[in-house]
């Protein structure tokens, strides 16, 4: 129960547990967010649905299942387009809510 | 860097968003296809970001839906640089002539490198360029390389192959020349040999043909070594055969030289002045007023630079430096044996040349002194190989049935 509620449940929750269970990238069947981060001074994230909170110590990103939360001081959007976004600044946290 | 400077190129706005739910207004302009950068939050209610001249256009539409006020900060780009002057009609008009100007001068031939030459001189390629139609300053539409090609082949005899590539205003002129084929008789045509050289036979192989001389006897240049005509004795009438011999002779050669043995020495005094002047085509402008040479005793470089704005588009345009360097000329005495020294080396390497190939036997070089001037005389004993082949002289037997063969 525990494991299905952490990929998000339902059938593309079933789907990413079966990827899994049999060694293939998650991302090859479901569509899944992506982070890649050049240290902590920039970060790119890949497959969102828009921005719900945006400050310069707070920047909250609405994903497939799941909301992100980046913490840090003077965050900065860089670019946004359908696709993905760029953020930079000093990140000090990230946290990944249902 | 690069997307700044397309950024440049389109235009863009900074913008100014004051709103109560500007994340919602970022939202719809990223999946609305309104791309900005360069998000700055100022206020709880207030960003700053930059989009595209289109992406403002269509921004206003959403930003009545989300109740967010726009305004626009700055403007950037090329865009607003021609709103801002296009007035200013002489402005476009100077670029549109400059840009014709250059387009203009670049559909002419400037400059003609020639490459590849070797017993030619570039000169000689160019005065039969010129003489064909491509010169400095041509047009270059007047110019077709594939008949100019053909043209230079049949005007040039020592060419054996030309490429005339014009790149921008730029003629490359790549040439190979015709290698000189040495003077032979075909080995089926009856030959005589004869003696290249004067001297003293000193080894004789004759493989076809009859013997003229014996080593030991003494030929002059020109005389008839080997004959290709052979009388049958047991009258049989006559042959002609392809004469084939080696002759070495022993030969003599004297050879001299003479220099002063005192020079003049250029004692530079570190004074020097340099004059500059541009030339255009042909026509030269000095940059400079007096044209008299400034020193009683100078040395003048003259250092010329074209005007290249890349490896294909030279310009008509050079500029030329030359420098006056002054010297005192000094008398000076060179060391003993030096010159002399000089000179033998020059008269060796002089008769090496002349004896192609052959080996010297002895010589003996002489120094003589006379008011002040060196002369050394070189005398050497070689022996070289002399046998020439040369078309075979039927009228030969004629003069010889009167008198008996040479032994």
């Amino acid at each position: 129960m525990g494991r299905k509620k952490k990929k998000g449940g339902g059938f593309r929750g079933t789907l990413a547990a079966a990827a899994e269970k049999i060694d293939i990238p998650v991302s090859a069947i479901v569509k899944t967010s992506r982070i890649s981060m050049d240290g902590n001074r920039q970060m790119v994230l890949e497959g969102h649905e828009g921005i719900l909170e945006y400050e310069t110590n707070i920047v909250r990103i609405n994903c497939m299942d799941m909301i992100v939360t980046v913490e840090g001081t003077d965050l900065l959007v860089k670019a946004m387009n359908p696709d993905g976004l760029s953020l930079s600044g000093i990140i000090k946290k990230i946290e990944f809510s249902d | 860097m690069l997307l700044g400077i397309l950024n440049y190129l389109r235009g863009n706005v900074r913008i100014e968003m004051r709103g109560a739910c500007i994340e919602r207004l970022l939202n719809i302009c990223a999946f609305n296809g309104i791309d900005f950068w360069d998000l700055e939050r100022i206020d709880a209610d207030l960003v700053y970001a930059t989009v595209r001249i289109s992406g403002f256009r269509k921004l206003r539409k959403y930003s009545r839906r989300t109740m967010t006020k726009i305004k626009i900060t700055k403007r950037r780009g090329v865009p607003f640089l021609v709103f801002r002057y296009r007035w200013r009609y002489a402005l476009w008009g100077g670029a549109l002539l400059s840009a014709a100007f250059l387009y203009f001068l670049t559909s002419f031939v400037w400059t003609i490198e020639v490459v590849g030459c070797s017993h030619t001189t570039p000169v000689q390629i160019l005065s039969a360029l010129n003489d064909l139609g491509l010169k400095t300053g041509v047009f270059k539409r007047s110019v077709d390389p594939t008949e100019l090609k053909n043209e230079m082949l049949l005007k040039v005899d020592k060419l054996s192959w030309i490429a005339i590539n014009i790149k921008g205003t730029n003629a490359e002129v790549i040439i190979r020349e015709r290698e000189e084929t040495p003077f032979m008789i075909p080995k089926n045509d009856p030959c005589d040999i004869v003696a290249g050289k004067t001297g003293v036979i000193y080894k004789m192989n004759v493989k076809e043909g009859k013997a003229l001389f014996t080593p030991g006897q003494t030929v002059v240049k020109g005389d008839m070594l080997v004959t290709g005509t052979i009388v049958s004795e047991k009258e049989a009438g006559v042959r002609y055969v392809h004469s084939l011999a080696e002759v070495q002779a022993r030969t003599w050669y004297t050879l001299s030289g003479s220099a002063p043995e005192t020079y003049l020495e250029k004692k530079y005094t570190g004074n020097k002045k340099i004059r500059k002047a541009l030339i255009f085509g042909d026509k030269r402008i000095n940059l400079y007023l007096n044209s008299g040479i400034p020193f009683d005793f100078c040395d003048k470089i003259i250092k010329k630079e074209k005007v290249i704005v890349n490896d294909n588009m030279h310009l008509p345009v050079a500029v030329v430096t030359e420098t006056y360097l002054e010297y005192v000329p000094k008398k000076a005495h060179s060391r003993s044996g030096e010159v002399s020294t000089a000179i033998k080396r020059a008269l060796e390497k002089q008769l090496k040349e002349d004896i192609q190939g052959g080996t010297i036997r002895s010589s003996v070089c002489t120094n003589t002194l006379q008011n002040d001037v060196v002369t050394v005389t070189l005398h050497a004993e070689c022996i070289e190989e002399i046998a020439l082949e040369k078309e075979l002289n039927k009228e030969w037997l004629n003069g010889v049935q009167d008198a008996p063969l040479k032994k």
